[in-house]
């Protein structure tokens, strides 16, 4: 089993790169003196152009509580208020460069709404960026690529600067390697503990990329060298929902005795799937790339398409388990939940659908979570 | 007329009321017994989204049904929550839309289902040009039905449509009477579909018009009419019925202006409405308004199909018509469209409906209000309920916010 004394180790090695998780936007601007914010919200925003455009690309990440801005009714997501408070908060102590440059990716109807209000009242340089909602319909990969062109533009033109193709595929050189880095860091989910590996994924979208690259080329080799590590016995599970903000879901479960194997979220491993052909033109392969990776419930490639890719997932990283977490009202993740479920039921495995107000599972979760996992613990087939 | 019915809404009632009825009827009833004649005549039967170019369909001489339309019939016969309740012990939760709730608890519940339900569909068709639930609602009834859907996906418009825009839409239309050709065994008739067009075009038209004649002092409409009159531009467009129908609600309101009849007798003010109704207490809420004189002259809504049909050739007017809905712009659109609407209906005030159950449509709306607001110097105010499940309705609430506003407006 990995020791204490050797994952303080780790932890002192990533202390830097993970110090991008702090919250405070106040903290991106001191430690990025160099370079342009390019904030972004949604896993289908292209990061390429925010790095071609020479800007550091962060993903907005909200505290995960409550909080009620004045523009938002009460029935919308912690994720979008969220995101808002952050917003208005930083929009009041340093005007609206506070952000930089904004990227949305139309994704779900109130990141839509969000996207709106953040133009007119946050960010008036937010550039939205309209990915096909189908994306097995004739004709999406065309229409992928001049709606990349015309964001591309639009970029330029705020940024004072032509971004070329050349920009662009060096970007894409970039991402691959930080695709590539978190693909390795997925297969040790088994290895160590879930929050932490959870981190790493996470800060991968808000570090200035070269950082991230080369801490994780430093590190990852030593953290691949498993065959020291001992194997907890602990149940494995795979958790599905939008955006985690924090960790506290995945320390939860390894505090209850589980292990998160698979992190089918919008802000885990999804963001990084597949990776942009780097001999393509770059626009097509941008387009390919998104078209390509696993979708989320607000784009559609077929009504059986979400339930077989966990299905393959689950086999894959061996799970005994699956939570579907979602947010309150979070209505695509809710829809797929009823028949995520039923899928998973039919193949004989137990699933949670547990709803949280945020990020941070209550202590109803918290019960919930603990009664599901000692459920797993006695089944037959794990004694 | 009986002064009964005007005393329990509060305002005129429409002769044209009674067509409605045999017109929405008749509908419900070949719904009801399509098994029975769909197949014989080779006519299949769709669920269609309120925002599907349905044109297209009917050119394969399809049988449209619109589980938003059958949504709203459940509100107004109140057994909308019920039928909620019933999808959420399958699992979806309360905080769903709830026309889509209601639909699908009524697959389930048909005693309790007004005409019995709709007829079991062929396929299913979907638009995402009004909200993205409506593609996790189709894709849950597709699983249910085991049947086909065809997906019309039209990208969020966030500054003006543009040549790619209806370029992918286009080619979806393409693909779409090519997939139509091989499930229905019949060949695409462009003469067809241009006959059915031109039908759906003097529908919209005379649906036009009539909203414009609200532009008359007093209004010869009060908004609740335009919510209940609104079903056949929905459920029957690009049919001669559809055309028929607004004709003769044309007729009345036409009389009602030359003689310049009032919907809300002594009309003070002149409000507008922004959002689909609160149909479990159409009327009620609307009292509210009526005591005070207040008459809603027009609304968001109902112009969703007061769209103007582009020129050009069929498919591409289609796909720029269908690409540039209101529900698929931006706050900036929204909020000019209201702007010209008060100035064109000269409102006093307006007032907007947070509803629940439509995001895409509620969650911006204190950016619109504000916006307008400071553009016109004309007051809104929001009111929180649901258009279908009467459980998210405070009625204390909501009078109180009522007679808050309209102070305010007898202040003004």
């Amino acid at each position: 089993m990995i020791t204490q004394t050797a994952l303080n180790r780790l932890h002192d090695e990533t202390d830097h790169l993970l110090s991008y998780l702090d919250l405070s936007y106040d903290n991106q601007k001191t430690f990025i003196k160099e370079l342009l914010p390019f904030s972004f919200f949604c896993s289908y925003w292209p990061e390429e152009i925010s790095l071609a455009a020479g800007a550091h690309p962060f993903r907005v990440f909200s505290r995960g509580n409550t909080y009620s801005p004045s523009s938002l009714p009460a029935y919308c997501c912690t994720v979008a208020k969220g995101c808002l408070e952050l917003g208005e908060k930083l929009s009041a102590a340093k005007g609206e460069q506070g952000f930089g440059l904004s990227g949305f990716a139309h994704s779900c109807d109130t990141m839509q709404c969000l996207s709106q209000i953040w133009l007119n009242t946050i960010n008036k340089n937010t550039v939205t960026f309209v990915p096909p909602i189908n994306l097995a319909a004739s004709g999406a990969a065309d229409y992928t690529v001049a709606e990349l062109k015309k964001v591309v533009n639009k970029v330029s033109e705020l940024r004072g600067k032509e971004i070329t193709e050349e920009d662009l595929r060096k970007a894409i050189l970039t991402s691959n390697k930080v695709r590539r880095l978190v693909s390795r860091l997925e297969k040790l989910r088994p290895y160590y503990p879930s929050g932490f590996i959870a981190s790493l994924v996470r800060v991968a979208q808000l570090a200035p990329r070269p950082e991230y690259i080369k801490t994780m080329d430093k590190i990852l080799p030593r953290l691949e060298d498993i065959q020291n590590i001992a194997r907890e016995n602990k149940i494995r599970v795979l958790i599905s929902g939008a955006v985690f903000e924090n960790e506290d879901l995945h320390n939860q479960l390894e505090e209850l005795g589980a292990r998160v194997v698979a992190d089918d979220s919008c802000s885990g491993y999804r963001y990084f799937a597949e990776l942009t052909e780097e001999d393509l033109n770059p626009f097509e392969a941008i387009a390919n790339r998104l078209i390509k990776r696993p979708n989320c419930p607000c784009r559609h490639k077929g009504v059986a398409e979400r339930a077989n890719y966990l299905s393959q997932l689950v086999e894959e990283r061996k799970a005994q388990g699956v939570i579907i977490a979602l947010r309150k009202f979070c209505e695509p993740h809710a829809w797929d939940s009823v028949s995520l479920a039923e899928k998973f039921k039919e193949m004989g495995l137990p699933v949670l659908v547990l709803e949280m107000e945020g990020a941070t599972p209550g202590g109803q979760e918290r019960t919930r979570l603990q009664a599901f996992l000692e459920s797993i613990e006695g089944r037959p087939d794990n004694e | 007329m009986s002064k009964n019915k005007q005393a329990a809404k509060g305002y005129l009632p429409l002769d044209t009321t009674k067509k409605l009825k045999s017109t929405m009827g008749k509908h419900y009833l070949l719904a009801r017994y399509h098994k029975y004649w769909g197949r014989p005549l080779n006519k299949k039967v769709a669920w269609v989204t309120s925002g599907f170019p349905v044109e297209i369909l009917r050119a394969f001489n399809v049988f449209p049904v619109y589980p938003e339309n059958y949504g709203a019939v459940c509100g107004t016969a109140r057994v909308s929550t019920e039928l909620c309740k019933e999808a959420e012990s399958a699992g979806y939760l309360q905080d769903l839309c709830s026309y889509a709730r209601s639909n699908i608890g009524s697959i389930t519940r048909k005693d309790l289902a007004p005409a019995g339900g709709l007829p079991k569909p062929d396929f299913i068709a979907i638009c995402n040009n009004i909200c993205g639930t409506v593609l996790k609602w189709y894709e849950s009834l597709a699983r249910i039905y085991n049947v086909p859907m065809f997906i019309i996906d039209t990208p969020f418009i966030v500054d003006r449509v543009e040549e790619h825009h209806v370029q992918y839409v286009l080619d979806q239309f393409k693909n779409l009477i090519s997939e139509l050709e091989q499930f229905t065994g019949r060949q695409f008739d462009l003469a067809k579909l241009e006959r059915i067009i031109s039908y759906s075009d003097e529908s919209i038209k005379l649906w036009q018009e009539i909203r414009s004649l609200c532009k008359t002092k007093p209004s010869p409409l009060n908004i609740p009419d335009m919510f209940l009159h609104l079903a056949p531009i929905v459920s029957l467009r690009g049919t001669a019925e559809a055309v028929n129908y607004y004709k003769t609600f044309r007729g009345e309101v036409l009389t009602r202006v030359k003689n310049g009849v009032a919907a809300v007798p002594g009309e003070k003010y002149r409000l507008l409405w922004d959002n689909i109704a609160i149909w479990y207490k159409l009327f009620a809420f609307f009292k509210m308004f009526t005591e005070r004189k207040a008459s809603f002259v027009v609304d968001t809504y109902s112009g969703g199909w007061a769209m103007d049909l582009y020129l050009g050739n069929p498919l591409e007017s289609l796909a720029e018509t269908y690409t540039a809905i209101f529900l698929n712009r931006s706050v900036e659109f929204r909020a000019q469209q209201i702007v010209e609407l008060i100035g064109e209906y000269q409102v006093d005030g307006f007032v907007m409906h947070s509803n629940r159950s439509c995001k895409p449509y509620s969650l911006v709306q204190e950016e619109v209000r504000r916006i307008v607001t400071k553009q016109t110097g004309i007051p809104g105010v929001l009111i929180e309920a649901d258009m279908a499940d009467s459980r998210a309705y405070s009625e204390e609430q909501v009078r109180t916010r009522v007679q808050a506003f309209m102070e305010t407006l007898e202040i003004i």
